[in-house]
């Protein structure tokens, strides 16, 4: 019985720890750099006797501690940077190589005409060993043949990417002079450089002696396929080493080669791959990867086996042994929506055993509906797509009731935008991006023409009823009516396309037929077709816009109409004081409508990991930007600060102490009096900057907003799929050229219109 | 007896499970989704859908259509194919050339063909400038109601070499003499075919009857390559219901529609195959 109690006590305690290890994500995995937390702006990255390190934009560089995750800071001798008259020098980047680090420096001159040229590139060699760094002051020259790009009496070197030295040459990736992708060799002793055709080439790495792995894709070709060659940088030829299959248009990237397993890393749809002795069918996938890896940085694999990689903001760390990798992950597609990216970080923090796996490609969302695919966890998908129609309709969303985030989050959206997030089931959607926008008046050029606000058009028929008297209000008033590079036929055809579209959301609102050979739309069509554009002062084609350039200067106001233009709560639209939107409805007393184009974030309904992925987007939910959320939300009217703000004040006030000095140590009353303009412009310069760049969505420009927004409607799809919309942009195309007649395009387009409404009758 | 047949199930048997996994499943399956909603839940709605699908004026005008090109393209195949056969099958063996060649268009991609066709039917393509020199006015082939005309011509164009390959390979079965009997008693080339041919190849003119129907009813990527999704009312068939609807996620009335029209077919293939066991007993009598 003892032993009994035991063995249970045994087994009872085992199960417990059992219980209480988290299946942590790999160890080692983490962020290495992030723009967000860091107070240095991050421009590449080299790795040299198992140190990494990070670059600024040349005054230091930054060695990681892998173990405590400090960086250390090592300044560029400022010896390193020249100004000595019109000869300067420009940092470009700091470059691993195999017998220490190096920085890489442009020499340029500006001559009497302020142009300027390239001279010669420096290369300095930095010294690195046990964490110290020496930086040798005397530059190894390079004429950089053959990578100079000259137009007139401007040049400037090509860059090389994935750059690394070995065996005394630079080699990078660059393009010709033809515009093709090549290989550059730069033998930094002879000063000697030569090209390696290597056409489609998408990324490389360091390979063999000699040799480099590069990734192509024949854009041209079957988009769903890529492949991996090498590269023998002395004869040129190439050899392909497999063909890869990818989903849409990803290429792998972020390619590092070890030669001691004679294994190749690669990152391919926001996960890292190893190949084995470069047997690609037998690559594995061995963590996942929250950046592209498309930097100009290449990957990093440390001695120690860990693979490192960057975009442009993150550096970021993955432990490559696929055994400690965590058996928990979730698979977003982010859409690149910054909330969504954004959110893998709050979300990991949380849930540090589960691994998220971020991709910007999927296979059709319909067809992984249909298959009950579990493959993507989350979809970022714009609300007029075809696909998102489909699936809203029918309900393949996941009901997102139960998180409080969420629900109270849509709930507060306006009205018009709940309508495409919410269904039978409730709220199956998150709206993650919202982008609106209008024709729009010029206040100032309506006041200089006479015209006052009750002469601003509310509908499409009054709108080009104005445009029809135009001409005689205008008169030689020098006022053009729309911005300078519109032709008559662009303006015809822009004003055309934005009545369809505009006609295409009044058949949203309830009520009306969904039909397009109606009274309204024949109307305004009509109307349109009466304005003489030549009469506007519009030129009939691009050979006559000189003279129209000739009016536009006697125009202080600006044009009396911008046809596109955001519509947002933010500030720098309200402070435009000759812009204000105008929104239109299709006919007289009718509703007025914005269109927006909302971008929305939803859980696949047979996700195996609901909660989760509930989760994620309650993290997304969080980093929605607060002026998205003010555009989105009537309730949160919260003003936005200008993150910069206080900053480029600060800037400001420096500058307006420096002139002062300078004033102060004045000797003649004429450069005093110099000192006192600039001060004066400066001291301006600062009250006008504090007085409108201080909110990025100031109380009055939300207040302001707030008053049209109520006719912001999201754009849907209403059944003209890809096929569909040919036809359909075909017949708008006949009636523009004057093929057809408005009749037969307006009763064409019905007959197509008749049959998709009568097909899902 | 008994056992030879259970001798010869192993033998079958691959070839049952594949029937079995690729057809009888797949069909059973599709019998469910024509009796759910459609949505997320797929709840069940029992006869909603045929009676949704039966009702649609575009089902219904679909049908009409396809029926309709199935009902002009058969016969007119059916009966090219056969008096062809019967040209080809007198010049043999030195007609070599043209039994294979008649059957060079089966086997060519719609789109390839269908460039050439568009030339051929454009507004101010060939057919056209042949009317304008007969003093016809001119007509819009690719546009409206006048579309059947190229996408029949089309169809028989493609599918001929086939029928007539098939009637070939029957007259061959069929014995000369018989020919020369019926020449000796003063028979000419239709009362050879009429009384002669057509009686021994019985079988093989109702396959070719049969292939025809089902392949004037899949008429659709001709029309669809030239006029997208929604053409002209005349030319909309069953299939553009169905694309339409797949696209849309609309899956149970896709499934639905296929299986009205599967039905459909069934019917007329049962009267189809009365008729044929009545006319060979007639004829065997």
């Amino acid at each position: 019985m003892k032993m009994f109690t035991r063995l249970t006590a045994f087994f009872t305690a085992a199960l417990m720890l059992l219980a209480a290890l988290p299946a942590l994500a790999a160890p080692g995995d983490g962020v290495i750099f992030r723009q967000e937390d860091a107070d240095f702006g991050f421009n590449n990255m080299a790795y040299y006797d198992g140190v990494v390190y990070l670059s600024d934009y040349g005054e230091n560089i930054y060695s990681w501690n892998s173990e405590t995750g400090e960086m250390v800071a090592h300044p560029i001798p400022e010896e390193l940077s020249q100004y000595e008259g019109d000869v300067y020098t420009s940092y470009r980047r700091l470059i691993s190589g195999d017998d220490g680090l190096y920085l890489l420096y442009e020499l340029r001159t500006n001559d009497e005409d302020g142009d300027s040229a390239f001279e010669k590139m420096l290369l300095y060699r930095v010294s690195a060993e046990n964490g110290e760094t020496t930086f040798n002051a005397e530059p190894i020259e390079m004429s950089w043949d053959d990578l100079v790009e000259e137009y007139d009496d401007y040049s400037y070197a090509r860059d090389l990417s994935q750059a690394y030295i070995k065996d005394g040459k630079l080699i990078g990736q660059t393009y010709n002079s033809a515009g093709n992708s090549v290989v550059a060799v730069v033998d930094i002793e002879d000063d000697d450089v030569e090209l390696v055709e290597a056409e489609y080439m998408t990324g490389m790495c360091a390979y063999t002696e000699g040799k480099v792995l590069i990734s192509l894709r024949d854009y041209t070709g079957d988009d769903s396929e890529v492949s991996v060659a090498v590269l023998d940088l002395d004869s040129g030829d190439m050899e392909e080493l497999a063909a890869l299959e990818t989903i849409g248009w990803s290429s792998p990237s972020g390619m590092v080669y070890d030669e001691e397993t004679d294994t190749l890393y690669y990152a391919l749809n926001g996960e890292l791959y190893r190949a084995v002795h470069l047997d690609f069918s037998a690559a594995e996938s061995i963590a996942a990867l929250n950046v592209d890896s498309w930097s100009d940085s290449p990957a990093i694999l440390t001695e120690d086996k860990y693979y490192v990689c960057s975009d442009y903001q993150t550096v970021i760390i993955r432990n490559t042994d696929p055994a400690q990798r965590s058996d928990k992950s979730i698979t977003v597609y982010t859409g690149y929506s910054e909330a969504m990216e954004q959110a893998y970080y709050d979300f990991t923090a949380a849930n540090p055993d589960v691994e998220v796996v971020q991709i910007n490609n999927y296979e059709d969302i319909t067809q992984a509906m249909m298959n009950q695919s579990t493959a993507v966890d989350v979809y970022v998908v714009s609300v007029d797509s075809q696909e998102y129609g489909a699936i809203f309709k029918r309900g393949y969303m996941a009901e997102l009731n139960d998180s409080e985030i969420i629900s109270g989050f849509v709930g507060s959206t306006y009205p018009q935008l709940q309508k495409v997030l919410v269904n039978d089931s409730g709220v199956v959607a998150v709206p993650i991006e919202m982008w609106t926008n209008c024709m729009c008046y010029n206040p100032l050029a309506f006041e200089a023409l006479g015209l006052t606000e009750d002469d601003v058009p509310t509908s499409w028929p009054e709108f080009l009823a104005l445009l029809q008297r135009l001409p005689e209000i205008i008169g030689d008033s020098g006022v053009p009516v729309v911005d300078l590079y519109y032709t008559q036929g662009e303006l015809k055809s822009t004003l055309f396309y934005q009545i369809i579209n505009d006609y295409m959301l009044y058949l949203q609102q309830d009520g009306v037929e969904f039909a397009f050979n109606t009274d309204v739309l024949r109307n305004v069509l009509t109307e349109l077709d009466k304005v003489d554009f030549a009469a506007l002062g519009l030129p009939e084609d691009y050979e006559d816009v000189d003279g129209v350039y000739t009016i536009s200067d006697e125009a202080e106001t600006g044009p009396l109409f911008n046809t596109y233009s955001d519509v947002t709560c933010e500030s720098y639209a309200y402070v435009q004081k000759n812009s204000r939107p105008m929104p239109m409805a299709m006919e007289a007393d009718g509703q007025p409508i914005i269109r927006t184009n909302l971008t929305v974030a939803f859980v696949n309904p047979y996700s195996e990991n609901r909660e989760l992925a509930i989760e994620y987007l309650e993290c997304a939910v969080n980093r929605i930007e607060p002026v998205m959320c003010t555009n989105m939300c009537p309730d949160r009217s919260e003003p936005v600060e200008n993150s910069y703000f206080q900053e480029a004040l600060d800037s400001i006030d420096e500058s307006i102490a420096s002139i002062e000095e300078e004033m102060a140590k004045a000797e003649d009353d004429q450069t005093r009096e110099e000192w006192q303009q600039q001060l004066d412009d400066m001291t301006q310069w600062r009250a006008e900057y504090e007085q409108s760049y201080r909110w990025t969505a100031s109380p009055e420009s939300i207040e302001f907003y707030r008053g049209y927004a109520q006719y912001i409607v999201p754009s849907q799809y209403i059944g003209f799929d890809d096929e569909a919309s040919q036809e359909f942009y075909s017949l708008i195309s006949q009636y523009e050229e004057g093929a057809i007649d408005l009749d037969t395009f307006l009763t064409n387009i019905d007959k197509k219109i008749r049959m998709m409404v009568l097909e899902d009758m | 007896m008994f056992e030879r047949k259970r001798s010869a199930l192993p033998f079958l048997l691959p070839g049952l499970i594949g029937l079995f996994v690729f057809y009888i499943v797949p069909f059973a399956g599709g019998i469910y989704y024509s009796v759910t909603d459609g949505s997320y839940r797929n709840a069940f709605v029992g006869l909603e859908n045929y009676k949704s699908v039966i009702q649609n004026p575009m089902f219904q005008l679909g049908l009409k259509n396809t029926m309709f090109f199935s009902a002009v393209c058969t016969p007119i195949v059916w009966v090219c194919a056969f008096f062809i056969a019967m040209l080809l099958n007198r010049i043999k063996p030195r007609g070599a050339f043209f039994r294979n060649s008649v059957i060079m268009p089966y086997f060519m991609p719609s789109c390839a063909i269908l460039m050439v066709w568009l030339v051929v039917f454009d507004y101010g393509g060939f057919a056209n400038r042949f009317l304008e020199a007969v003093g016809i006015d001119r007509i819009d082939w690719l546009g409206g109601a006048a579309m059947r005309v190229p996408v029949i011509l089309l169809f028989v164009w493609k599918n001929l070499g086939l029928a007539i390959v098939i009637f070939l390979a029957a007259m061959q079965s069929v014995p000369e003499p018989l020919y020369e009997y019926a020449r000796l008693e003063g028979a000419g080339f239709f009362r050879q075919a009429w009384h002669v041919t057509l009686p021994l190849i019985v079988p093989s003119a109702f396959l070719v009857f049969i292939l025809c129907w089902i392949n004037s009813s899949k008429i659709f990527r001709e029309v669809y390559f030239i006029s997208g999704s929604y053409p002209d009312e005349s030319v909309y068939t069953l299939q553009h219901y169905m694309n339409n609807l797949f696209s849309d996620l609309n899956y149970q009335k896709v499934t639905t529609a296929a299986y009205i029209f599967a039905a459909i077919v069934f019917v007329i293939f049962g009267v189809i195959y009365f008729i044929q066991k009545k006319l060979q007993k007639r004829l065997g009598s």
